[in-house]
């Protein structure tokens, strides 16, 4: 099937009143929840995973992703007019849209970051129609040994790239790993850290874990802190950015869009690291980098776009080889398993509705989120003004709810509350959720996929470096852990040579 | 914390409404220290407002009580 065709195919999809539907619920629900702290896409798309089952895969996919990309449209606005982001994609938008707010700027800083999303939203759909047919095909190559190296990549590149600590992202993974590995033997069936519970022998469920770690702790630690929400209250006026601000924005949402769709490709990375590097870009490009931090549109536009640019970019991974880059693509490989679909090479061919039609609706959530922003910003920011003591104690209730609903199991509701405790106290000591959540999942993966790979192999992990593809996987995961220690004194080495 | 562990094993033995409202009066009423006849009926509203949301119109599992609440 062509593009042409394929997308025409996905358009017609997508237009169908019940996956319409989906998708106006998905980006409405994700902008909501993106604009309110303390619940974000992560805990919203779980929570909503046991709703789908009643609906047909396309739709629930559909609802999933536009939950997605509709809470980086919601998380900037936060931002901008209260300096909370909404979402940790938003953080770096807070710098300088805080400001050109404070300046009375705040329309067409909202303006400026909503078209950006805009443009950079819709060309990563460009992207993932264009890149995904042929990485399908290099994909069906793809064995045990060969998903073993990826998700070494993938570990490697989780822990390395994160923003804080690498010693605490490494704590982190392999707590996960360790978490992961409760509950049956994938291979021979035998019971390992169940201390003879039935509910321990199913494994830890990843809702419970991503609930309790996501939302759940997030409301204890604004219960402890006290939030203080200080509400903009001069009214926004004229959202058109001016022809000034598009001529200083174009270059910062070009950028912005290529980088945050190449990096977002890259297993670990998450929409939250090409914001920074944005950011960090822009002001090196910029003329006067004096301006930035003190309401420069640039330092907007760019970061506004690459973490849109990267929600589409992460789907790629996902929809051509099944591998979850980062943890909401986890959350969205459960939705996709919960319907039976095993997203991967042959998800073009076998379901085609779905990718194309999946695909397809990103360009109409796109164009409904830009309707839905522009002039309804004044409507979420109300929302903004309901105390914290009315939301914490319903989020609370739907976290329980999604958590007892996925399984009927009271014990699921326990271990949610127990991972939000541990939450807390991750975030208080500074140690990142992420690497915990995606080695938890992809932990699992990998056990399978090495144990395939060595049943196949005799039991010889030399199968890792006789397939061409697994030990390009294996060399890169190396090269990423060596890098960070062998770079500093070659470049001490290379500064005493004489320059002349 | 504690209020919600214990929330957590009761939801089983007397229901998701009753269970929900004893935990939400609590907020309201501890936390937020809210007056009675509000933190009452706020909680009474939200508990049967989910239970009717979640339960009836999408059909959604919730603990049940012997009482069938």
């Amino acid at each position: 099937m062509d593009l042409v065709h394929g997308l025409t195919y996905g358009l017609a999809v997508s237009l169908q009143p019940g996956n319409l539907a989906a998708c106006f619920v998905g980006v409405f629900v994700g902008t909501l929840i993106g604009v309110l702290p303390g619940i974000g896409p992560v805990a919203t798309m779980s929570l909503l995973l046991p709703i789908t089952f009643t609906m047909s895969p396309t739709a629930s996919i559909i609802m999933m992703a536009g939950i997605y990309y509709g809470a980086m449209y919601g998380g900037s606005t936060t931002s901008i007019l209260v300096n909370i982001p909404g979402e940790a994609a938003s953080v770096v938008t807070c710098i300088d849209g805080y400001q050109m707010a404070r300046q009375g700027r705040a329309g067409p800083a909202l303006g400026i970051s909503a078209m950006g999303s805009f443009i950079a939203g819709t060309f990563s759909v460009v992207g993932i129609m264009l890149l995904a047919p042929p990485l399908t095909s290099i994909a069906l190559r793809f064995g045990p040994p060969e998903i073993f190296g990826l998700l070494l990549l993938g570990f490697t590149m989780v822990t390395y790239l994160t923003a804080g600590s690498k010693l605490k992202a490494v704590a982190m993974a392999l707590l996960g790993l360790l978490l992961g590995t409760v509950g049956l033997d994938p291979i021979s069936a035998r019971p390992r850290f169940t201390y003879g519970s039935v509910t321990l022998a199913d494994g830890l469920g990843l809702v419970p874990i991503i609930m309790g770690l996501f939302g759940v702790s997030e409301v204890l630690l604004n219960i402890g802190a006290g939030v203080e929400q200080e509400v903009f209250h001069t009214r926004i006026r004229g959202l058109l950015p001016s022809r000034e601000d598009w001529k200083r924005s174009a270059g910062p949402i070009a950028r912005g869009s290529v980088l945050g769709f190449l990096l977002g490709i890259l297993p670990g990375i998450g929409a939250i690291i090409p914001t920074f590097i944005s950011y960090a870009l822009e002001k090196r490009l910029a003329r006067q980098p004096e301006r930035f931090g003190h309401g420069a549109i640039e330092g907007v536009a760019g970061p506004e776009a690459a973490n849109n640019a990267a929600t589409g970019g992460s789907m790629i991974p996902l929809l051509t080889i099944g591998f979850a880059p980062n943890v909401v693509m986890a959350v969205l490989l459960g939705a996709f398993l919960i319907h039976g679909v095993q997203p991967g090479p042959l998800l073009i061919k076998e379901h085609p509705d779905i990718f194309w039609g999946v695909i397809a609706s990103m360009y109409v959530g796109n164009a409904m989120l830009l309707i839905l922003n522009l002039p309804l910003i004044g409507l979420w920011v109300q929302l903004l003004r309901v105390p914290y003591g009315i939301l914490f104690p319903l989020i609370l209730i739907f976290c329980v709810i999604g958590v007892y609903s996925e399984s009927s199991n009271v014990w699921d509701i326990v271990v949610m509350l127990a991972f939000g405790v541990l939450g807390l106290l991750m975030k208080r000591f500074g140690f990142e959720a992420a690497p915990l959540v995606l080695a938890f999942v992809l932990g699992r993966m990998a056990e399978e996929s090495i144990r395939q790979a060595l049943i196949m192999s005799g039991g010889r992990f030399s199968i890792l470096l006789t397939r061409p593809l697994a030990t390009v996987f294996v060399a890169a995961a190396l090269i990423v852990v060596v890098l960070p220690v062998a770079l500093p004194p070659v470049k001490r080495l290379l500064r005493t040579v004489p320059v002349d | 914390m504690a209020a919600l562990f214990a929330y957590a094993l009761v939801l089983e033995v007397v229901g998701f409404v009753a269970a929900t409202f004893a935990l939400l009066l609590f907020f309201f009423r501890a936390l937020e220290r809210q007056r009675w006849p509000l933190a009452l009926a706020g909680s009474l509203v939200t508990a049967l407002l989910t239970y009717l949301v979640f339960k009836v119109w999408l059909h959604v599992q919730l603990p049940a009580s012997p009482w069938g609440g």
